[in-house]
């Protein structure tokens, strides 16, 4: 290994980044975990709750079933944006810093 | 209700007619692009992000959701609707442990995913769901559906490559969007464009019970159950994750990825409007009396409100859907036949590019024999329709299998890139080592040259191993030696005019 290498292996950047992008990915899982879990469990343990009405016929499990669609796309979407702006542009930083 | 379904109507055969012309033009047309295994695997890597978002969608859109979904929430009201939350929530974790572990070469994919036989018993699936349903849609025989689907689908995959199957599916994809939004369109003009219209009528019509989950999910272990399948049997998708492949990068392959959640995402709001009006005007009865599992409850709910005309469309962009599917799926077989059978195991990776091109397209004619003889070998077996559950666990231990601390792993991410991945070679038996060297493709990144002698060093090294005149590497060996290889690539890449 190169001493260039080394150096970007042992950067405070490189680690920094690694420990940064481990932290978003797991914040996502946990977020989408809990809206799919929280809501596939609360059909399994409390079906009282969905079957409220909630104005005419609609029972409040209809819009939370669609807010479990809608809150994973957002998630995806937060996701994608932040790995495609600030992550990638760290790692061009880094793949930069690799070829000096 | 009289229905027409079950006959081929005039209507029914010109749509169809029209959508296997379309399909068929566009396959002439990619053929004529795809001259290299590159092509003919991966579409040369430059499908757009938007276009594999459409592409991913559809293969996901399947047959089974679409038709499967209405008719659950048609017959079962809102425990329907539980199956279409959870059909979406595998994908945000796809986005990137596809993106950045499963990267390499497009064919380690299919031995991903548990290899030929997976696959193979995925397709006999779709094919005996495919002659059901083209049996029911358009009344002719059983084995004569099967025959039909097979031979188009080999046409798409045998000429076509994957440059023709990424567009049989996003044509699809669009018809298959389009056509749901017309129905939930004209669903929601009956009610003024108040959902809540509707679901006063599917209460008054079968009580407040359709409106709230009943008994599907009965308690916790169920729920968790449920959940985990729903969420990584998606992975286990051999043909899905081969998409992954048809893009630049990892940066267009979560891009993708946000296309394809937000239109499966629409889908799935929308397909419950669909149920629900279907078991409103049609009758939960009605769509019973002509399959019992509901699967024609979209179909008939088009003719309901469309006329004959419109169920022939729907008819005809149900059968596009089950051609696209299992053209993607053959595609994936006669890689893992092709690509890890022939020239990894019996040709150890020297095999030229027309050699691997005249083998890919013999193993895609097997495979797709192989899968009509079986289609209709196994009619009348209940197989279709289901997830492939118990492929669930491997390809997530194959995505986690280069598990060696979060530093290594992302060690290759950032500087790797690397087609030749030398961290690869620890902790596995020799023979994988070799395996895992990808032979080289021409425009590659490395020049043949080269990774083919890189390839015997490989080799050597494994012999030595065997005959224990070596130490097994140690992980800081390794990336020692990684960390020169990946800045040579690096260095080689911006050398590249």
């Amino acid at each position: 290994m190169d001493d260039s290498t080394r150096r970007v292996l042992e950067s405070a950047e490189f680690r920094q980044l690694v420990a940064r992008r481990w932290r978003v990915s797991a914040l996502a899982s946990a977020c989408l975990f809990f809206l799919y879990y929280g809501y596939i469990l609360l059909v399994g343990t409390n079906k009282a709750v969905l079957a409220r009405r909630i104005g005419g016929a609609v029972t409040l499990g209809i819009p939370l079933g669609a807010a479990v669609i809608v809150g994973a796309w957002i998630l995806t979407a937060a996701y994608v944006v932040w790995a495609n702006r600030s992550y990638d542009a760290a790692v061009q930083r880094l793949r930069a810093h690799l070829d000096r | 209700m009289q229905t027409t379904l079950g006959t081929p109507t005039v209507s029914a055969v010109v749509f169809f007619g029209l959508i296997v012309l379309l399909t068929l033009a566009i396959t002439w047309w990619a053929a004529r692009r795809t001259r290299s295994t590159r092509e003919f695997y991966a579409a040369g890597r430059r499908v757009s992000p938007f276009q594999n978002g459409l592409a991913l969608a559809g293969d996901y859109m399947s047959a089974a959701s679409f038709l499967g979904i209405a008719g659950l929430v048609a017959l079962r009201g809102y425990d329907g609707m539980i199956y279409a939350t959870g059909w979406l929530v595998g994908w945000p974790a796809l986005t990137d442990v596809v993106a950045y572990r499963l990267r390499q070469v497009p064919v380690r994919v299919a031995s991903a995913t548990g290899g030929i036989l997976t696959v193979l018993l995925y397709t006999i699936a779709q094919m005996v769901g495919s002659g059901n349903l083209v049996m029911l849609l358009f009344g002719i025989s059983y084995e004569w559906a099967v025959l039909c689907v097979g031979v188009v689908m080999l046409a798409y995959v045998l000429f076509g490559g994957m440059i023709a199957t990424t567009w049989v599916q996003i044509i699809k994809a669009v018809l298959l969007l389009f056509g749901v939004t017309v129905l939930t369109v004209l669903v929601l003009a009956r009610f003024d464009f108040n959902p809540g219209a509707l679901y006063a009528a599917v209460a008054a019509k079968y009580g407040q019970a359709a409106l709230e989950p009943g008994g599907l999910v009965t308690d916790p272990v169920d729920a968790i159950s449920l959940g985990l399948a729903l969420m990584f049997g998606l992975l286990g998708l051999p043909h899905i994750l081969m998409r992954f492949y048809t893009v630049r990068d990892a940066r267009a392959a979560r891009l993708s990825v946000l296309y394809a959640t937000g239109f499966i995402g629409y889908f799935y709001l929308i397909i419950p409007i669909v149920g629900f009006a279907a078991a409103t005007f049609v009758g939960r009865d009605a769509i019973r009396r002509i399959d019992a599992g509901g699967n024609m409850a979209a179909p008939l709910l088009a003719e309901f409100l469309g006329g004959t005309a419109f169920l022939g469309f729907i008819a005809a962009v149900a059968f596009a859907t089950i051609l696209a599917v299992v053209a993607g799926l053959t595609l994936a077989g006669a890689t893992a036949l092709s690509h890890d059978v022939f020239v990894h195991a019996i040709r150890r990776g020297h095999a030229t590019e027309q050699e691997q091109m005249r083998v890919a397209r013999a193993a895609t004619l097997i495979f797709g024999v192989a899968a009509i003889l079986l289609g209709i070998v196994f009619k009348g077996q209940n197989v279709a329709f289901e997830l492939p559950r118990s492929a669930v666990v491997d390809p997530l231990a194959a995505v986690q299998h280069g598990g060696r601390g979060v530093v290594d792993r992302h060690r290759r991410d950032v500087i790797g890139r690397a087609h030749l991945d030398q961290s690869d070679r620890v902790g596995r038996s020799p023979e994988k080592s070799v395996a895992a060297v990808p032979a080289a493709q021409p425009g590659d990144r490395l020049d043949d040259r080269r990774l083919r002698g890189r390839r015997r060093r490989v080799a050597g090294d494994a012999r030595a191993l065997r005959r224990g005149e070596v130490r097994r590497r140690t992980s800081a060996d390794v990336s020692r030696r990684g960390g020169r290889v990946a800045c040579d690539q690096v260095r080689a890449q911006l050398l590249r005019p």
